[in-house]
Order: structure tokens, then sequence, then C-alpha cells
């Protein structure tokens, strides 16, 4: 459908079997991209399967699909890391044209009332997600403008950075921000002929999911527990109902937005924030 | 965007008692375009093409989940 032929991208948050930047690493390789694959650690939610490995499992994955990939850990939130994945990417693969900057962080102890709220929780989202937001575009961005060669970038807000809702403060606040520096990141880079768009999905069955769930419920339950439970499945069905197209998303549905906007056919998009919601969010 | 439209826009816009027809039999839609291009952070006006990407976006199964936005094709110009 779209030609990213020759093209190569760079995923952040890229290992977990059931998450976001699984499915737009997959669809990108099945438009043609080459992949650099990226996360924290190898296997970010390494209880939940045995068959799984994460960021290599991704990598066979895509040279499965006749692409060439390679996976680079880096803490999003560290910049020593951030600029030596960039290059170390750029090293192996010769260049970056898309980046999808997907990491985030795992929700927890941040999904409390403001008054409940820690200080270290309130840092840690914002370290990852809007701090390892700009760590992470700084670097790409230094990349494709000296390289000359135009680019895309493409943010991962939420519906939460539209609209805040109570015990989401710490993780709204980060992606309200990020919506903000997306803006400003388009408008610096227009000249430049690199795009730069936000997505805000809504709820995604994802493993971020059964954390997220676990910290709202009334019981003293981990994420891990929750997901080990079977609960996660019962949960996700229990939220389809809220949305009016009649189901979450799943990963899949972020990846077609993102494949849009990594091709030529976005051109002419930027600063945008889209969601990605069902309708759940609209505008 | 770089529609005939925009020269009845144009005119009415200027000080001038001019009509859109005038406008653009007269020569001057090209120039009026291309100094507004020069405002777009993307450095252009539209093309009805910019617009039918979108368009052929939100026609296809690629936005099967999509529903209830309002999405800027404007270069930069208008976001979120």
């Amino acid at each position: 459908m779209y030609n990213l032929n020759g093209k190569i991208a760079l995923v952040t948050g890229a290992g977990g079997e059931h998450g976001i930047g699984r499915a737009i690493v997959t669809r990108l390789a099945k438009e043609g991209a080459d992949v650099i694959v990226s996360d924290i650690v190898d296997n970010p939610y390494a209880y939940d399967s045995t068959d799984w490995e994460g960021a290599p499992s991704v990598v066979r994955e895509i040279e499965g699909l006749g692409r060439q990939a390679v996976a680079i850990l880096a803490d999003v939130s560290d910049a020593d890391q951030v600029d030596a994945l960039v290059s170390e990417g750029v090293e192996r693969m010769g260049h970056i044209d898309i980046f999808v900057c997907n990491a985030g962080s795992r929700p927890g102890p941040d999904r409390v009332p403001v008054v409940e709220l820690e200080e270290e929780a309130w840092d840690d989202v914002h370290n990852i997600n809007l701090k390892g937001t700009f760590l992470c575009c700084r670097a790409v961005a230094r990349h494709m403008i000296n390289r000359g060669g135009g680019g895309k970038i493409i943010t991962m807000s939420s519906v939460s950075g539209k609209t805040g809702s109570a015990r989401f403060a710490a993780y709204a606040a980060s992606k309200f921000g990020v919506i903000g520096f997306t803006q400003a990141l388009a408008q610096e880079l227009a000249p430049h002929h690199i795009n730069v768009n936000a997505i805000c999905p809504g709820v995604v069955d994802t493993e971020r999911w059964s954390y997220i769930a676990a910290a709202l419920s009334s019981e003293d339950i981990s994420g891990e527990e929750w997901r080990a439970g079977g609960r996660h499945d019962e949960a996700m069905r229990q939220r389809d109902s809220s949305v009016p197209l009649g189901r979450v998303a799943v990963g899949e549905d972020v990846a077609k937005t993102a494949a849009f906007l990594a091709s030529s056919e976005s051109d002419y998009l930027t600063g945008l924030a889209i969601n990605v919601a069902g309708g759940s969010a609209m505008g | 965007m770089q529609t005939e439209r925009v020269s009845y826009i144009a005119a009415a816009l200027s000080l001038e008692d001019i009509s859109g027809e005038e406008w653009r039999a007269s020569g001057r839609h090209a120039e009026a375009m291309k100094q507004r291009g020069s405002e777009v952070p993307l450095g252009r006006v539209a093309v009805g093409e910019d617009a039918a990407k979108t368009a052929a976006f939100l026609a296809s199964p690629e936005s099967d989940y999509l529903t209830g936005l309002a999405i800027n094709v404007a270069g930069g110009s208008a976001m979120g």
C-alpha cells in the first residue's frame, strides 16, 4: 500500500509481544522498511511468555518478512544512551528516515490521586514519556537535518494528552507535553521537510493495560498478577462497550495510522495529534 | 488550497473592487498563492492532491478504527 522500500525506521519500545511497538515495526517492514528495534531491555515482559524473547524475537520476525532488522537497547531517559542508540543505528543500518518515538513508562504507582502521588512516580513518568521523547527526537532530528533527506517523526501521545482524568495526572501531563513538543518540533523541522506528528491512542489491548487495570482496581495486586490471573481479557472486553466502534484498539490499529504518517501520503501533514480511539475521543 | 475558490477569496479580501473572475483572469492568482506559500511552515499552499491523500486514507480500511476526527491538511499552518 505504501512504498517504504529502502527506508530505515527506528522504533523504540518495540520489545513487547502484544505491544504497539511490535505492531508498528511489523507493519513498516511489510511496507518495505528495514528496522532498528529498540527497548530498554531485550524482553520487557519476560514473565508473560516462555516463547517470546522480546527484541530478538521482533528482529527474527522482521527477517522472516525479508527485511533487515537489528536490536539496540537503550534507556530513552538517558541522553548518552539515546545518542548512542541513534549513532549505532545509523552506523549499522546506514541512516534513519522514519522514527517512531513509542517507548512509554510502565503504569503503576503513578495511577493514584494527586494527593497520594509520590514525587518519584511523577518523575519516572516524565523522564520516560516527555524527557525521553525530547532526547530521542533531538538525536534523530540532528541526524535527519545533517543528512538532508527529510524524514518522518511520529511521537506517541494519548487521548490522555488532550483530556485529563482522575488518577491520570502524571501520565496526562506528560502526554499533553508530548503534543506541545510535537507542535514545536514540527515548526522547527518543516523547512527541512521533516514531518512531525503525534498519535493519540485510546485504550489499546497491550501488556501495559494489565498494569493500568491493576493500579486502578481497589485490590492490592500487581500488573503481573493481574495478567497471570487471566483477568486481562475480561477487563478488555468490559472496556469494549465504552468505545463507540465497539472494541478497544489493538496494536495494528495504531500501526495503520503510523504507516500512513510514515509514508509520502502524509508529506503535507505536520504538527498533528491524531486520535486512534474508535470514536471515544474525537476532534 | 490552490483552487479556483481561492481566487474569489483573494479578490474579496483585497482592497480593490475586483471580482474573483477578474482576479484570476489578470494572472494574479499564482502570485498570491506563492506569497501565501511562504507563510506555510512546509513552504507551499496545498494542492487538491494533498487533501486527496488524507481522503484516500480515510476512505480505506486503514481508517476502520478512526471516527469523529477532524484532520488538518495545512502544512503545519494549523496543528493539533
